[in-house]
């Protein structure tokens, strides 16, 4: 998930059309992405801003990954 | 809400008429086929403090599955959950009160929210907030999720058909319909639902209560169901009278002809002698009515869309797993058939009898001692249930 990595104006299309296409699992892997940027970029309030997103669509889609974005988030004290 | 029932019931026309022995009673009068206002105490007292059908287990069939039901204007969730357990949830979010599930849908993870994404299990629990605490941050230490999942509303799976308690302190559902469940004792087996050829809707304008009474009796049968020949022959059947439980009537003489080549639909194990050519037909007050025989089961489920409307929800559920064959279908299909002309005949009275609640003078009509008793005994429960 790491591997792929976006800008913000890629972002922000991707999410409106896997919105408008309501993909959970896609708009899980976007948000994610858009997680790691900003953790990679030391920001790290608008990583978890994502990352709750990330999770939310993860949880909907029962998308495997959401164990993984949720224990990111207990780690940053974010979710029980 | 007392009082206001009271000054509801106060303004209404007497129930005492109703409750007197059968020989000298009167039917329901009319205001309570035609009066909103009644209608209204009736959806709270009759329907909602005890308990009543909702709909059918097969409706929510695979795990993940949400089916919205609207009960009487409550917003109602059927929920089976991953492990396959089936729930009945209000529709409704614990945050701000947005309805959850707007049609029927497979649930793939959690419910969540579509206002501000709070999320459910499929199980009721509240799974997650999101920031709930400010941006990024789903905890907050007054949201407490295990005080706020979702509103479950007590339910009982019985004959195929979903129950609900909506007030949630009616007695247990196998205490409160203990002398039929065990009447039907030998019936409580698994029961096969084929799906769209078993199932067929009925839209009626009538009030919900007329269905019921129709239901009861085997007066009318000779006169609206001629076609029905050995079914129909007045001496065959009997009245099943219990004050304060169910009603309705029964055949010695079921005995299907579906198909020419001798084949025919396999029975339950194990059933009593009296059932080779018997079959009951009773109604689970308020609002589904079932019958019973040999080889197969029916529910209709009255769903009260207001006081002069409703639909019939028709379900034939089979004995035996051999009845869902491919090489059976012919013969489900003459089954279905059979049934639903028997009901399509039976609209043109439920619904006369609503257009005549309107003539002022029509005192709920006198009941033959001999043949209505049953339909006395439905409205002996409903007026205790009003003034109760
Ligand atoms: S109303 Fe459901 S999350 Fe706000
Ligand atoms: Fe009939």
């Amino acid at each position: 998930m790491r591997a792929e990595s976006i800008d913000d104006e890629k972002l922000g299309a991707a999410l409106i059309a896997a919105h408008d296409a309501r993909d959970g699992a896609r708009l899980a892997r976007l948000y994610a992405m858009a997680a790691d940027a900003k953790e990679a970029g030391g920001d790290l309030e608008a990583a978890c801003f994502y990352l709750v997103h990330a999770y939310v669509h993860a949880l909907e889609a029962n998308a495997p990954e959401s164990a993984e974005i949720r224990k990111r988030l207990v780690a940053h004290g974010r979710e029980a | 809400m007392a009082p206001l029932d009271q000054k509801t019931l106060v303004d209404a026309p007497s129930l005492d008429p109703v409750l007197q022995p059968v020989d000298v009673a009167r039917g329901l009068p009319n205001a309570y086929y035609t009066d909103d206002a009644l209608f209204d105490l009736e959806k709270r007292k009759v329907f909602f403090n005890g308990w009543a059908g909702l709909g059918f287990a097969h409706d929510a069939p695979e795990p993940g599955d949400a089916r919205p039901v609207d009960f009487l204007g409550a917003p109602l969730l059927m929920l089976r959950d991953k492990q396959g357990v089936l729930r009945v949830f209000e529709n409704v979010c614990r945050h701000r009160g947005m309805i959850l599930v707007e049609e029927a849908r497979k649930i793939e993870g959690a419910v969540r929210c579509p206002y501000h994404s709070w999320c459910y299990s499929t199980a009721g629990k509240l799974v997650s907030t999101p920031h709930v605490g400010g941006p990024g941050q789903n905890l907050h230490p007054d949201i407490k999720r295990d005080e706020l999942g979702l509103n479950e509303v007590r339910s009982h799976i019985w004959m195929g058909v979903v129950f609900v308690n909506v007030s949630g302190d009616a007695a247990p559902f196998e205490e409160a319909n203990a002398d039929l469940l065990a009447r039907w004792a030998e019936f409580d087996q698994p029961l096969h639902h084929s799906g769209a050829d078993s199932s067929f809707k009925l839209d009626v304008k009538t009030n919900w209560k007329l269905a019921v009474e129709n239901y009861s009796e085997s007066y009318h049968l000779p006169w609206v169901h001629p076609g029905l020949n050995s079914y129909s022959r007045l001496e065959d059947h009997y009245n099943i009278c219990e004050y304060g439980k169910f009603s309705g009537q029964g055949t010695l003489v079921y005995n299907p002809q579906l198909s020419d080549d001798g084949r025919a639909f396999p029975n339950f194990d194990g059933l009593s002698e009296k059932w080779d050519t018997g079959g009951e037909y009773v109604t689970a007050f308020p609002n589904v009515m079932i019958g019973v025989q040999r080889d197969h089961v029916f529910a209709i489920l009255l769903e009260p869309k207001s006081v002069d409307h409703t639909v019939e929800h028709v379900e034939i559920l089979y004995a035996h797993s051999d009845a869902m064959a491919d090489d059976m279908a012919d013969l489900r299909a003459a089954n279905a058939k059979m049934w639903k002309e028997v009901f399509v005949e039976d609209v043109f009275v439920v619904e006369g009898m609503q257009k005549g609640r309107a003539a002022p003078n029509f005192d709920g009509g006198k009941f033959s001692p001999a043949m209505d008793e049953p339909t006395h005994v439905f409205h002996d429960w409903v007026a205790r249930r009003l003034t109760t």
